[in-house]
């Protein structure tokens, strides 16, 4: 038994805001305090603060995309080689570490899981056996529908409801996911027919359905499974000027169903302004706080080089004229899905990119509930996850914020109204933005996000320091699993596998006929060798299945909070 | 002998070339195998090999047992300044144990598959392509370039499962052209003569009509070059392993499948031939982050076409320990002057008498093993048929990896 003793536990989803308590540990998860004379390991954490292990629920961390992102990455792997140590293992690279690195580095910044957000089915293998190598963090996928020929044929031809909600329950099991990303819907799809725009209400060829319409029926999928994660979804227009009219359009579409917008910062684009290009930020924030069936994450932009790994190939085949390097990489994938690999440098003199930033943080700071936005950089998109201590000071500390603000070119400056934003975010809004928030949403708060008896014991001790930046580059303590994992940022037991979280929904499985003559006609392959079995996920470490019984309601923080 | 009945797998995976058919039906008959239905003759040979009475590893052709040979094996391994880890035929398992073995000894990694592999993730790490997967390159297209034929030994199904399918999604008519190569047997397949040696000029001067450079072209190139230009789905496939000078031409190749794209669509497929180096190399890219060949020299991993190229490690001497892995039997090892751990199929007799030799059994005949297609995209898992007392290769290297001098984990 282990006790962390002295700290200022920051658990919002138990309602406790850095009240000092004591922290009972045994056997890998939580337990309440044992009676007195118990023996355990005193461990003092006295003006630290505790949470629960970061949760990150955007990250692209494992595929096929994310390796040819590091073949387009070759010059930071050359620069950045990593030799193993004792029991760690070797790698390379900046912004796409390889696995083991991603594990250890994700690990020194406290967090304990991570979620690949664009799983195509055709490589849902190959992204288990990817992310089975990124130790110390428990991991998951969303699995991508809505670009399928399948589901496209049967939305098509009106096949029905339940027709829908089997074929995506039978997928999200074939393929061993937690939830079900929407990418451009039907876009991807089109993108293969030579279609170069697609937006809302348009039709998509080859079959003539809208965005709007594989939107609703996915969604209307998900809810009749109940799988906990409502539709994650990347919508229409990603990055062009003025596609905020799309993302208010696709809120709207909704009409109160649940929705999770992904890296919305990349969807909030006006297109007023001597450039055609402004921040609707505010607007989307209005309509976001107005809506409490929306959740979302921002995707933030923070300046440097990165490389870009979308399944939007419509997107990606636009951004492609910007790549820096030089290269890009686009792939029709398996009659399912797309891929398109950008590298690109975001610079602090440009305009667009000055004004993204700040479109990323006005989000960030205009969205009221933070139980509903979860941080992110769509790890490698806007930016790679080691920057998130850099993103936590900039929305806790407005001094800071203002003077990054200051160098951006005057141009941007004049079109964001960030200044005037004086909100700081407290430490336990930070834990809700980065842990409970996004086990809330992703229905794992039974077993992660929080720090309650019962939960998994996976905790991150935090020196406090006004700097925040500072504070959360690295943990001064991470317990994984009750294993004392990380010290003062230094890996100590790099060995523990993570667990992968799934669920697998009740569907009516006379739909595999349908589903086998298809992959039998036009895939040429046979369900057998394309289902993972349920033995192949338990090779590769702990299994944990989610009840499917709905999306978690979503709260306003609680007011019971306890005070320091 | 007891006879025993044969019994008939179905769906069966072959894990003989980087295409993975999953279609096959195999009789299996204690240890013997024998296609009944859908494989190709390459698998139907494969298949059928029969196991050696003889299994026993050997040092310098005398029978040991497993341990003794894992055991000097470590040893060479240990006292190695550069070992080699080439071939790479094997299943992931086995080649996790192969890149965990060449970091801890500070190896080299390389498939060896050849100039035509390197020059494509050439092409590709400095400018980028568009590529496709299996089932995009059947049901789409309604043109297809075949660079050269290379494509038939190294996919002998494709014709059947990618070029002319019974079924598609899309059903636009469709036309297979073939540029260079021996005149292909299936009517279905237009014929563009081009002799070996011409065929890189031949599509750097494609790739110019089709960027409307004033060029001076033979009229059937721009015959070619209008079909093209006019198709709305192009596909161009190529066997990467058998290119004539692949620098040039999978550079062009690569260029085009970008630059068709600013009208209609286009992607490339290049044909691996067989998926151990395809699995490798996405293995490679995860684990260590850089594709191969990977050298652990300083003790973290770098790709180095040039320094870790196998053939020239070799050739030099440069590395002074061959670890060749070939669990499928089609690649014989280079004939080297330095020691060489061979792991290789049970039944396959090495060009030379190696320092240790250990049979090993083959992913999806012998045991369950997951493969990468050659597209990159599609992993699949292949069943294993039957039961030998024979090692894998994530075994074996296990083995040594656990006699290894320094037990470090
Ligand atoms: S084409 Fe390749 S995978 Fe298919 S049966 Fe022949 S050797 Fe096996
Ligand atoms: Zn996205
Ligand atoms: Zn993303």
């Amino acid at each position: 038994m282990i006790r962390l003793t002295g700290g200022r536990i920051f658990d919002p989803l138990n309602g406790i805001d850095g009240a000092v308590r004591d922290l009972w540990i045994a056997d890998g998860r939580i337990v309440p305090e044992p009676p007195p004379g118990t023996p355990a390991e005193t461990i003092d954490v006295s003006g630290c603060a505790v949470m629960p292990g970061g949760i990150d629920l955007h990250s692209h961390i494992g595929g096929g995309k994310v390796a040819i992102a590091r073949l387009l990455m070759a010059e930071e792997h050359r620069a950045r080689r990593e030799s193993r140590g004792p029991g760690r293992r070797a790698g390379t690279g900046e912004v796409t570490p390889s696995s083991f690195l991603t594990g250890y580095r994700y690990a020194r910044l406290g967090y304990t899981a991570a979620f690949e957000p664009a799983m195509p089915p055709a490589n849902a293998r190959a992204a288990h056996h990817e992310m089975a190598d990124i130790p110390l963090v428990d991991r998951g996928a969303y699995v991508l529908l809505g670009n399928d020929d399948f589901f496209l044929r049967l939305l098509a031809e009106g096949a029905g409801a339940e027709a829908i909600a089997d074929y995506v329950g039978w997928t999200l099991r074939a393929t061993g996911a937690l939830a079900v990303k929407i990418v451009n819907p039907g876009g991807i799809a089109a993108f293969k027919y030579g279609q170069r725009r697609l937006d809302l209400d348009e039709r998509a060829a080859p079959y003539g359905v809208t965005p709007r319409a594989v939107l609703l029926a996915l969604s209307d999928a998900l809810e009749r499974l109940a799988v906990p994660h409502p539709i994650h979804v990347h919508g229409c227009n990603l990055g062009v000027p003025g596609n905020a009219a799309s993302t208010l359009a696709t809120i709207r579409a909704m009409e109160g169903r649940r929705i999770h917008l992904t890296h919305l910062q990349f969807h909030a684009y006006g297109s007023e302004g001597p450039r055609r290009f402004s921040s609707a930020a505010p607007a989307i924030a209005e309509l976001v706080n107005a809506c409490p069936n929306v959740s979302l994450d921002v995707g933030q932009v923070m300046f440097g080089q990165t490389v870009t790994a979308s399944a939007d190939t419509m997107a990606q085949f636009r951004n492609a004229a910007h790549a820096h390097p030089r290269r890009w990489v686009g792939m029709d994938i398996e009659c399912e899905a797309g891929c398109g690999v950008v590298p690109f440098r975001y610079r602090d003199k440009s305009f667009v990119n000055a004004l993204q930033w700040a479109i990323g943080l006005e989000l960030f700071l205009l969205v009221e509930d933070p139980w509903r936005i979860a941080l992110t950089t769509d790890h490698p998109n806007g930016a790679a996850f080691t920057r998130y201590p850099e993103l936590v000071r900039l929305l806790m500390d407005k001094d800071f914020r203002d003077a990054a603000f200051a160098r951006l070119p005057r141009a941007a400056r004049a079109l964001s109204i960030l200044p005037s934003i004086r909100r700081e975010y407290s430490l336990f809004e930070i834990a809700i933005l980065t842990r409970a928030g996004p086990a809330r949403l992703l229905g794992l708060e039974r077993e992660l996000g929080h720090l309650g008896p019962g939960a998994r014991a996976d905790v991150a001790v935090y020196r406090d320091d006004p700097d925040r930046e500072r504070m959360f580059a690295r943990a001064h303590l991470l317990f994984k699993g009750g294993r004392l994992v990380v010290r003062d940022g230094e890996v100590l037991e790099p060995e523990p596998r993570g667990a992968v979280h799934l669920v697998r929904p009740e569907f009516d499985p006379a739909i595999e006929t349908r589903i086998r003559a298809f992959f039998e006609s036009y895939r040429d392959q046979r369900l057998s060798s394309f289902v993972l079995g349920e033995d192949e996920l338990a090779e590769a470490g702990e299994v944990v299945v989610h009840p499917c019984r709905g999306a978690p309601p979503l709260p306003r923080a609680r007011e019971e909070a306890t005070a320091p | 002998m007891q006879a025993s009945r044969a019994r008939l797998e179905r769906e069966v995976v072959c894990p003989f070339c980087a295409l993975l058919c999953d279609d096959l039906e195999v009789a299996v008959e204690g240890e013997r195998l024998a296609v009944r239905d859908k494989g190709c003759a390459r698998a139907r040979e494969a298949f059928a090999r029969p196991l050696p009475e003889d299994r026993r590893p050997r040092l310098r052709g005398e029978p040991v047992p497993l341990e003794a040979a894992a055991g000097r094996a470590a040893e060479l391994l240990g006292s190695a300044g550069l070992p080699l880890f080439a071939g790479l035929e094997a299943d992931l398992a086995g080649l996790r144990a192969v890149v965990a073995l060449a970091e801890r000894t500070g190896g080299v990694v390389d498939p060896m598959t050849g100039e035509g592999a390197r020059a494509q993730l050439r092409a590709v790490q400095r400018s980028g392509w568009v590529a496709g997967t299996l089932a995009e390159a059947r049901n789409r297209p309604d043109l297809v370039l075949l660079v050269g034929d290379g494509w038939r030994a190294a996919a002998p199904r494709l014709f059947e499962r990618v070029l002319a399918p019974a079924a598609r999604l899309d059903e636009r008519p469709r036309r297979l052209l073939q540029l260079g190569g021996a005149p292909p047997r299936e009517p279905e397949i237009e014929h563009l003569p081009c002799p070996e040696a011409a065929l890189a000029e031949q599509v750097a001067l494609l790739r110019a009509l089709l960027r409307d450079r004033p060029v001076a072209a033979p009229e059937s190139l721009r015959a070619l070059a209008d079909a093209i230009r006019t198709a709305s789905y192009r596909l161009l496939l190529w066997a990467t392993e058998s290119l004539p000078a692949p620098a040039v031409l999978v550079h062009h190749l690569a260029a085009l499948s970008r630059e068709l794209n600013a009208r209609g669509r286009a992607v490339a497929l290049p044909l691996a031939s067989s998926p151990g180096p395809v699995t490798a190399r996405q293995l490679l890219l995860w684990q260590t982050g850089v594709p191969d060949p990977v050298g652990f020299a300083d003790g973290a991993p770098e790709q180095d076409p040039v320094r870790w190229a196998g053939e020239r490690l070799s050739a030099e001497k440069a590395a002074d320990l061959l670890v060749w892995i070939d669990a499928s039997g089609f690649r014989p090892p280079p004939v080297v002057s330095v020691p060489a751990v061979l792991l290789i199929r049970a039944g396959i007799d090495p060009p030379f008498v190696p320092e240790v030799l250990i049979p090993i059994a083959t992913p999806g005949l012998d045991h369950p093993g997951d493969l990468y297609r050659t597209d990159t995209v599609v992993a699949l898992r292949a069943r294993g048929l039957r039961r030998t007392a024979l090692p894998s290769a994530a075994e074996v290297l296990a083995a040594i990896a656990g006699a290894l001098p320094d037990p470090a984990r």
